[in-house]
C-alpha cells in the first residue's frame, strides 16, 4: 500500500513539475518511464491533466462562479483561451445561423450572445427593420455593471457581431447613466458639457511586435481577432468611447451637431499575410426607459498595408441625429479570405484617436 | 482554398467536445501554451475536414486521432522533443479518461471544491490558472519564496482531485435526477 502511495506521489510530483513548466529532462524521462510502466500512473496522471486543463478552460467561470454556466455550450472569457474559442466559436456561429436565420446575419460570429425572439415590445421597437438587432444584456459574462435591459444596434455593425465591445459600450452608458465618477477598465474625461467614458488608457501597450506607436510611448491593442471559419472572415472590436451628449445644450439655428473623428492604424507582421479592412464605427444613442436604442450610426473603413513601419490615417465625419443622448466610438479590424483563418499573431494597433464635437460653423469641441 | 459550410450535428458535435478535446491536449502536450495552439489548429482541420466524417462513426475517436498527430506535429516542429512524451507515451493513453460526460461533471465538482479551497490558495490558484502568471511572477506578488509557492500549487491541486472524487459521485446523482 505504502509502495504503491509512494508511486503515485512521484506521478504527482513530476506531473506538478511539468504543469508548472519547472521540470528537466530528467523529470520527463522518469515521468515517461512510470506512465509506460503502469496503467494506474497513466491514470493518475491524467486526472491531474483533465483538472488543469479545467482550471485553465474555466477559470473566469470558475474564479468567479456566481454566474451560472450556460448549459449547452460556455466559452472561457479572452484574454484566457480567446485563441482556442476561435474556430470554436465560428462553429457556434453556424450553429446559431442554423437555429435562427432570421436574426443572424450570415457569416457573423456571435459568441455569449443570446438572440431574443421578437416580442411585441422590441418588435415595435426596431419599426419592424429585418436588419435591426435587439440584444438584451443577457449574456452569460454579463455582470451587473453591464446589465442594461436592452441595447438595440443596427445589423450591419461590428456591435452586433461581437459581445465584448457591445458589453463595454453597454457598462459605459450604465456608468455615464448613473453619474458614477470612478469605475474599473477607463478614465473620466469632461469636456465642457460632454463627459466621456474613455477606455483608450486600458487597452494601451508599448511598443511590441516590431511597432512602434505613432506618437509616445504607448499605442491601442485590439484584442485577439474571433474566427468564423465557414465564413472565412476574423474579426476584433472594441468600444473605445462613451460620451454622454445629454448635457450638450443647442441653439435654435444650429445647424446640428457632427462628430469628425480621425485614427492612425497598423498590423503586425504574422502567418496571414494580408491586409487588415481597419473602421471606425460611431453610434448615436437615444436612452430610454432602459433600453438604448441605435438612432444611426456609421462605419468607415480603409485597408492597412503590409509595412507595420507605416500607420494609415482613417478620418471621418458623423451627422449626431436629434436625440442623441450617447455617442458610442468602436475601432474594428477585420480579415477575409483563407488568411483570415490563420492564428492572429501579428496584432493589430491604433493610435492617435482624435474626436471633435462640431457645434457650429466656427465651434469645435475636442474630446 | 474554400471550405463548404460545416453541417450543423458536425459543429454541435464539436462544440460539446471542446472540453474534451482540450484535457486529452494538454494531457500529451502539458504546456497550456502549446496545447491552446493545438486545440486552435485541431478545430480548424476538424472543420475543413467535415464533410469526410461519418455520421455513424466515433466522432470523439476520430477528433482526438487528429489532436494526436497534431500534437507529433507539434513537438516535432517545435523540437523541444527532451521537455515533451514521445510517440510512445502519447500513444499510451486511453481516450476513454477523456470521455465528455465524465470530463463535464468533474468540471461541475471542480467548481464546488474551488470554493471550498482557502482564502490563501484561491489567491495564488487565481494567480496561476486566470492569469497565466509563473511561479516567480506569483512568488513576487505574494511576497513568498518560490519554494512555497511551488508547494502550495502541488497542494491546491492534490486537495483539488481528492475533492473532484469525493463530489464526483454526488454530483453524478444529481445529474440523474
Amino acid at each position: 500500500m505504502n509502495s504503491t502511495n509512494d508511486f503515485l506521489k512521484e506521478v504527482d510530483s513530476l506531473a506538478v513539475r511539468v504543469l508548472d513548466d519547472i521540470h528537466t529532462p530528467a523529470d520527463m524521462d522518469r515521468l515517461s518511464h512510470l506512465l509506460l510502466a503502469s496503467s494506474q500512473a497513466r491514470s493518475r496522471y491524467a486526472e491531474l491533466m483533465i483538472q488543469d486543463s479545467m482550471l485553465h478552460w474555466e477559470t473566469s467561470e470558475v474564479a468567479e462562479f456566481e454566474q451560472p454556466v450556460q448549459e449547452a455550450i460556455s466559452f472561457p472569457s479572452p484574454p484566457l483561451v480567446a485563441s482556442i474559442a476561435a474556430a470554436v466559436v465560428a462553429v457556434f456561429g453556424v450553429w446559431l445561423l442554423k437555429n435562427d436565420t432570421s436574426k443572424v446575419e450570415n457569416g457573423h460570429v456571435a459568441s455569449n450572445t443570446v438572440y431574443v425572439p421578437a416580442t411585441p415590445q422590441t418588435a415595435s421597437l426596431s419599426g419592424g427593420d429585418p436588419d435591426r438587432q435587439v440584444v438584451k444584456a443577457t449574456d452569460p459574462k454579463a455582470t451587473e455593471d453591464t446589465a442594461l435591459a436592452v441595447l438595440e444596434v443596427d445589423g450591419k455593425s461590428p456591435f452586433t457581431r461581437s459581445a465584448e465591445a457591445r458589453n463595454e459600450a453597454r457598462r459605459g452608458i450604465r456608468i455615464l447613466d448613473d453619474k458614477k465618477r470612478f469605475a474599473d477598465g477607463g478614465l473620466f474625461q469632461f469636456h465642457g458639457e460632454v463627459i466621456g467614458w474613455n477606455r483608450e488608457e486600458h487597452l494601451s501597450v508599448p511598443a511590441e511586435q516590431g511597432i512602434l506607436p505613432l506618437e509616445g510611448d504607448d499605442m491601442i491593442k485590439l484584442s485577439r481577432m474571433s474566427i468564423d471559419v465557414p465564413g472565412q472572415s476574423a474579426e476584433s472590436s472594441e468600444t473605445l468611447r462613451v460620451l454622454d451628449l445629454r448635457d450638450v445644450s443647442r441653439k435654435e439655428d444650429d445647424p446640428g451637431l457632427r462628430l469628425s473623428t480621425s485614427v492612425y492604424f497598423n498590423q503586425g507582421v504574422g502567418l496571414a499575410h494580408g491586409s487588415t479592412e481597419f473602421s471606425v464605427t460611431v453610434h448615436a444613442i437615444s436612452s430610454s426607459e432602459g433600453v438604448d436604442r441605435s438612432i444611426g450610426h456609421k462605419q468607415s473603413s480603409i485597408n492597412s498595408d503590409l509595412n507595420p513601419a507605416t500607420w494609415e490615417e482613417l478620418a471621418s465625419d458623423f451627422e449626431i441625429p436629434d436625440g442623441t443622448d450617447y455617442l458610442l466610438v468602436a475601432l474594428n479590424a477585420r480579415k477575409e479570405g483563407s488568411q483570415a483563418l490563420l492564428p492572429d499573431f501579428g496584432g493589430h494597433y491604433a493610435d492617435q484617436l482624435r474626436l471633435n464635437l462640431i457645434l457650429g460653423e466656427n465651434e469645435s469641441l475636442p474630446l | 482554398m474554400s471550405y463548404d459550410p460545416v453541417p450543423f450535428d458536425f459543429s454541435r458535435k464539436l462544440t460539446g467536445l471542446q472540453r474534451s478535446l482540450y484535457a486529452y491536449i494538454m494531457t500529451l502536450l502539458p504546456n497550456r501554451a502549446d496545447a491552446e495552439d493545438v486545440l486552435q489548429e485541431t478545430n480548424l482541420i476538424l472543420c475543413r475536414k467535415a464533410n469526410e466524417y461519418d455520421p455513424e462513426g466515433h466522432f470523439q475517436g476520430w477528433a482526438f486521432q487528429i489532436a494526436r498527430y497534431q500534437v507529433m506535429a507539434h513537438i516535432t516542429k517545435t523540437k523541444r522533443s527532451r521537455l515533451h512524451f514521445s510517440t510512445e507515451v502519447i500513444e499510451s493513453f486511453a481516450e476513454e479518461e477523456f470521455d465528455s460526460k465524465k470530463v463535464a461533471l468533474s468540471q461541475k465538482a471542480l467548481q464546488i471544491c474551488y470554493e471550498l479551497l482557502p482564502a490563501h490558495m484561491k489567491k495564488i490558484a487565481q494567480l496561476r490558472f486566470r492569469e497565466d502568471s509563473n511561479l516567480k511572477d506569483i512568488a513576487a506578488k505574494v511576497g513568498r519564496p518560490l519554494g512555497s509557492v511551488s508547494a502550495t500549487l502541488y497542494r491546491i491541486r492534490i486537495n483539488l482531485t481528492d475533492c473532484v472524487r469525493r463530489k464526483l459521485p454526488i454530483v453524478e446523482a444529481e445529474n440523474e435526477l
